[in-house]
Parts: C-alpha cells; structure tokens; sequence
C-alpha cells in the first residue's frame, strides 16, 4: 500500500489536469510548426521563380520583419547584462556583510544569463558576430559568401535547430507538467520558463536563417534588399569590398 | 564501421570549416550528418540525440558559466574607457630612453589588457591599432614590433582571469571527477576554476618577464632593432612617472582585487567576475564623464564598497539576524548601511552618466554578441560531442592514448600535438569543448595533476595561436597592421616568442610545481 497525502492527492490531480491542458497546447505548437514549415523553402523558390512578382514581395516583408523582430530582441536583451552585474554584485554584498541570503536575486541572474544567451543569439547572427574559420572566406568574393550561407542554412543550421526543437519537446513538456521550480527551497519557481528558452532559440535561429539566405538569394539575383537595422552593417556580404 | 565514421566525421568536419560558415552550426552539422550516416548503418542510436535539450540546459544555467559573460562586460567597458591608450602612451614616454623601452611597455600593457579582457582577437587588434604605428614611427624594426605585439595578445588566453581558463577549468572538473570514477576511487579531490585561475597566474608571469627580457637583449645588442629615444622636451621625468602611475594604478587595482578575492576564496569567479565588472563601470563612467558630479559619484561608489570590504575583512558581526547586539557591533552596523546606501546611490549616478553618453547601449550590445558566440559553439561542440560519444569516438580515443609508445608521456605529447594542430582551425573554446572531455579522463586517470594539464594545455595552444602559417593571433594582426609591414616580417618576428612559449612549456613539464604550487598555497 502506497500512502498519499491528501495534499499530495489535489496535487497529483492538479497534475493530471495540467497534463491534459499542456499535451493540447504541445499539439497545437506542433501544428503551427507544421504549418509554417513550407515557408523555409522560401529561398528556393524565390532563386527558382525569380521573376514572380507575389514571391519577391513576400521575401522582402519576411525578411524586413524577420531582422526587425529578432534585432529588437537582442536590443531589450542586452540590458538584461548589466542588471545581472547589479543583481549579482547586490547579492554578494548582502550575504557576506549583512547576511542576508536571497536566493531568488540571485537566481534571477541565471535567468537573465540564460535569456540573454538564447534571445540573444539570433541578434548576433543578423549582425554576423558568431565566429566563421575565415583562412579562405576572407578571399571569397560576395557571391561564393552569398552561397555558402544558403547551403550552410540548409545542410547544416536548418537541420542542426529541428533536431533540438523536436527533441526538446518532451522535455519541455514534462517540466511544465509540475511547472517546475528551483531545487533551491526559497527558490525561483519558473524552471520550466527556463526550459522554454531552448524551443524558442531554435525557432529564432531558424528564422533569422531564412532571412540571412533570403539576402543571399536577393543578393545573387541583384534585386533590391530590404535595409539592415541600425549599428548593423558588418553581416556576411560587406558591400564596399567587391573582390 | 562506427570508428571509421568517427574518424572521418572529425576529419571531413575539419575541412568543412575552411568553407567559411558559422564554426558553431558546421561542428553541430556536419555530425549530425554523420549521425544519420551512423542511423543508415546502424552503428548509431538515434535515441542518443533525445539527451540534447537536456546537454544543453546546464549551459545556460551554470553558475560557473555566468562568469564568462561577466568577464566578458568587465574587458569590454574597461575598452571603453580608453585605458590601454592612456597608459600605452604614459609608458612610451617614461620608458622611451631605456633600451628596447617603448617593446618592453607594449609587453606591459598587452599583458594588462589581456589580464582585463581575456579575448585574444580583441586584445591583438586593440594592440595592433594603438601600438604598431607608434612603433614603426620610432624606427623599431616591423618584425620586432609585430612579434611583440602578437605574442602579448595571446596572453590573454593564460593569464587570469580569462574566459578561456574558466571553460577549461569547468571541463576540467568534469573531466577530473570522471577519471576518479573511472578509476573507482572515492571523491578524493575536487579542481576548480579559481585553481586553474591559480596555476597559470605564475607561468604566466614568466612568459611576461621573458618576453620583456628578450626585447632589453635584442635592444641592447642590435639598437637599430629598438632605438631608444630622449626624454621629451620640457618638464622633468617626474611628471611621467607621476602619469604612468596614475594611468596604471586603476585597471591595475581592479585586477588585483578580482583575482585577489577569487584566489583568496573570498568569491567564488562569477562573483568576482561580477564585482570586476561594477569596478569597470566605475572606472569608465570617471574615464568618460566630463561632469564632476559624475566623477565623484563612481569615486564614492568604489570607496564606499572597499570599505564595505574592509569591514567585512575586520570580522565585525554585522549581520541582520542576530539577537545580541553590542555597541561596537551597532555601530559599525549603522555605518555599514550608510556605505551602502552611498554606494547604491552612487552606482545609479554613474551608470547614469554611462547611459547619457550611449556607452553602457553599445558595451552591452558588444558583451551580448561575444557572450552569444561563444555559447552557441558551447551548444554547437556539444552536439559534435555527443554525436561523436555515440559513434564510439571516446572509446577509440582512449585506446589510441593507451597504444601511444612511451606509456603517459608519449599519450601526452600525442595528445600536445593534436591540440597544437587544432589550434590552428579552431578557436580555443571548440578545443577545449570538443577534445579535453575526450582526452582528459584517460591522462587524468595516469595520475597526472589536472591543474598541472591544463595549465599546459592553455600554454600549448597560445603557442599554437602564435605559430605562422595559420595562428589565429597573425590573421588578427595581419588584419590591422599597415601595408609596410609585410607578412614576411610578422611570421620572423614570432618565432623567437615561440621559442620563448616551448621553454616556458618544457619548463612546465620539467617542474610541474611552476603550476601547482600557488593552487597549493592559496587552498590552505
């Protein structure tokens, strides 16, 4: 005989019901996956159906949207840093002179941390910072760039962010099932938001993708592209050294 | 099958990298390919994959971790503040009449900066842009002064703190605890950041003293190399030195203080780190503020905390919680929470001024980047690990190293030379990532010191960076250096610095203590 609180009881049911709510809602994100998935092959088309007017206009309001979207992103993000300076820099001075633990400001640095790292990150690849081996790239002329960031979204960015976006899915699903929290007592009770931040990089990363191979094929089509946002100008085409 | 895969997917990974696309989405890409090639064979399970949201959780939730982008702030708003120009500048004209003075200050300095920022690239290209014109400007020959320049960039990398030694040293520890359960021991010891932070505080210190030595030689024997020059005209050398110091003091202030209270144990490094970076903002917000009120504010935020500190440091119990309270002890109580407040009130004045000015918008859009970067190759290795774990690539490591002649020192150098290879087509977090989870436990396992390893390891792969044709840190300073210079002249001028780095290295390897002893002393 297995002995259950009757707190423990209204949790497991709490539990049982949670489940039902959040397998839907795992469905229904599955589904818009689904359904957006034809929209990678985008580029394809646009390089394949170059002179369709709806295709070109498409491409630019994706690409114009995608870059806002993901550049305004990063511009809140990064402000998370300097409060994690703050927070962190705050809690030690209060533990070791005044003794005063608090758990939660610190742990709200890890999550600072970990939301800077994974809303940040597609930021960083629409402002071409993530480091590339550039011994020959730095030789290549524009349209070899140009195609080695289409076939380096397909082969290898596209598949890489599906695999940890399916696999992540239970995962996630499980942690939002006890909507886990810290392992810490007086903790912070939003490790599954935490968790969540995994799906959503992938998604980020693979829409700031498609843009960038967007660029590309407009660039290699020489049709007009959408303009970058503000402090970038340094992505993977650098349009005043034509080699 | 599966070790064939294994071996070919490191290979043909290595080559897809010259294509040019992003290091972190080709590792993680070109393995899954040939995870699915392994899928086809049947040498690899894809259940294996299921782990990855769960590899990558602790990556971005790691305490030890937090340090990097903390760091990462820290270098990058000490940048900001322009202090390398000022001291560069201080330094030239104080040490200008020493032989060799204006070589052995751009050592200095690079070694200052590298200290405070930890990125090879950026301390290179900073180097490379501030010291190289005013080098050749003295008559100092191109080779000399880019050799300098590269080889004092590259100590980023191994003096602390850096953020290459904490991902080392996390790897590290993992790598540590796995050799002691592989070997069926208990838990007898643990490593640490701070010990790694330790152990190559000192090599470190002497690759600095010899390179500065190796600059005095060659300018007293070949002056033509190094031209000294005269003071200044005008005012007494006093007035330089009073410069110098007063351009040194801060940045060298706040490096001591971080790694002081890491090595102490006083923090662990993500405090530190984080303490390391409101000293910054101190530092730039006074640097960059033309309002006095500005500028007083971030001298009362630092000297409100280091007396903080020093309260703390009395032992005066001071702590909320306490029930009995003596009158020493509520009163340093109430003076303790009026430093604070200053503190508080002042670290909001300054970080004002910083906002005011757009600094802290592209300090912190800057730190954001590089903190990306380097998380997503983390994520990017730790697919190419798994995959390669799957495909049975630890277990053919572990047996190469075993078959290697010479028992553990032939393993070692199998291993020294791999990594030396590696480094030069792949940053030094990829190395450390991809190869020490791999290589390390089976070293570990013969009973080698794991401070003492990776203190060589870091060494190994500086020199590595500095080796024409493919260091990182030449296509850095190639990047920056005017077209006098010609490639020639930097490859020429690095190779007595890699002399320097194998003596330093041997010397290591020779008396280990050179790396353990300050962990040693700093753990007692």
């Amino acid at each position: 005989m297995v002995f259950i609180s009757t707190q423990e009881k209204s949790q497991l049911n709490n539990m049982i019901e949670n489940a039902d709510l959040i397998f839907t809602l795992s469905h229904i994100f599955q589904l818009l996956g689904w359904a957006f998935l034809p929209l990678l092959m985008l580029p394809i088309m646009y390089f394949l159906f170059s002179k369709n007017q709806f295709l070109k206009s498409l491409s630019f309001g994706i690409v114009s949207t995608i870059d806002t979207f993901n550049y305004y992103i990063g511009e809140i993000v990064k402000w998370l840093l300097p409060l994690m300076v703050l927070t962190i820099s705050f809690s030690i001075f209060a533990l070791s002179i005044f003794g005063k633990s608090w758990t939660k400001l610190f742990e709200t640095s890890e999550y600072f941390h970990a939301s800077v790292i994974m809303l940040g990150a597609a930021s960083t690849l629409l402002a071409g910072k993530h480091v590339r081996v550039d011994i020959f790239y730095s030789k290549m002329n524009n349209i070899s760039r140009s195609l080695v960031e289409i076939i380096g979204f397909y082969s290898l960015l596209l598949p890489v962010c599906i695999i940890i976006l399916w696999n992540s899915q239970s995962f996630v699903r499980s942690s939002w099932m006890i909507l886990e929290g810290s392992s810490e007592i007086d903790g912070i009770k939003g490790e599954f938001l935490l968790k969540t931040l995994i799906p959503i990089f992938s998604v980020l990363m693979i829409i700031q993708g498609l843009s960038i191979s967007l660029r590309a094929v407009m660039y290699i089509l020489r049709h007009e592209k959408p303009l970058l946002p503000l402090n970038f100008d340094d992505t993977f085409i650098n349009e005043n050294s034509f080699k | 099958m599966a070790d064939i895969l294994a071996i070919s997917m490191f290979a043909i990974t290595c080559i897809a990298l010259m294509g040019g696309y992003n290091v972190a989405f080709t590792l993680s890409g070109m393995s899954l390919l040939f995870a699915s090639i392994g899928v086809i064979t049947g040498s690899f399970e894809v259940e294996f994959l299921l782990s990855l949201p769960g590899r990558i959780y602790p990556l971005i939730t790691k305490e030890i971790l937090m340090a990097v982008p903390l760091f990462v702030f820290m270098g990058v708003m000490l940048e900001k503040s322009r202090i390398a120009e000022d001291l560069l500048e201080a330094m030239g004209n104080l040490f200008g009449p020493l032989s060799g003075g204006l070589g052995i200050s751009v050592i200095f300095v690079g070694a200052l900066l590298a200290a405070s920022t930890g990125i090879v690239g950026a301390t290179v290209v900073t180097m490379g842009l501030l010291s190289l014109p005013t080098m050749l400007k003295r008559n100092y020959s191109p080779a000399l002064s880019s050799g300098a320049i590269a080889a004092s960039g590259t100590l980023g990398q191994i003096i602390p703190p850096s953020i290459v030694l904490v991902i080392l040293g996390d790897q590290m520890s993992n790598a540590y605890q796995e050799a002691q359960r592989s070997l069926g021991l208990e838990e007898t010891g643990v490593i640490s950041v701070g010990d790694l932070f330790a152990g190559a505080l000192v090599p470190g210190l002497i690759l600095v003293f010899l390179y500065a030595t190796y600059i005095f030689i060659t300018a007293y024997f070949k002056p033509n190399l190094a031209p000294s020059q005269s003071w200044p005209e005008g005012p007494s050398p006093w007035v330089f030195i009073k410069k110098t110091v007063v351009a040194m003091l801060p940045p060298i202030l706040l490096i001591i203080a971080v790694l002081g209270s890491i090595l102490s144990g006083y923090a662990t490094p993500t405090r530190g780190a984080a303490l390391g970076a409101l000293g910054a903002i101190y530092l730039a917000s006074y640097k960059t503020s033309e309002y006095w009120l500005f500028k007083l504010s971030s001298i009362c935020a630092a000297t409100s905390l280091v007396f903080l500190i020093i309260i703390d440091l009395t032992g005066i119990d001071i702590r909320f919680n306490q029930t009995l309270w003596s009158k020493t002890e509520s009163f340093t109580h109430l003076i303790a929470l009026s430093f604070a407040s200053i503190a508080i009130l002042a670290t909001f004045l300054s970080l004002a001024s910083l906002v005011k000015r757009k600094h802290l918008h592209d300090v912190s859009r800057s730190t954001m980047q590089i903190t990306c970067m380097v998380f997503v190759i983390l994520i990017g290795a730790t697919v190419f690990s798994l995959v390669f774990r799957g495909l049975g690539g630890d277990e053919l490591v572990n047996n190469l190293l075993e078959a290697a002649p010479f028992g553990k020192w032939g393993a070692l150098s199998l291993v020294m030379l791999v990594m030396f290879v590696l480094g030069f087509f792949l940053d030094f977090i990829e190395i450390t990532f991809v190869v020490v989870p791999l290589v390390a436990p089976p070293l570990l396992a013969t009973g080698m010191d794991p401070i003492w390893l990776g203190v060589l390891m870091a060494l190994n792969l500086q020199t590595s960076f500095l080796t024409p044709p493919f260091g990182f840190a030449l296509f850095y300073l190639r990047g920056v250096a005017p077209k006098e210079v010609r490639t020639g002249d930097i490859y020429r001028g690095v190779i007595p610095f890699i002399i320097i780095q194998i003596i330093v290295i041997l010397l290591v390897v020779s008396v280990p203590s050179i790396a353990t002893w300050l962990p040693s002393a700093t753990l007692k």
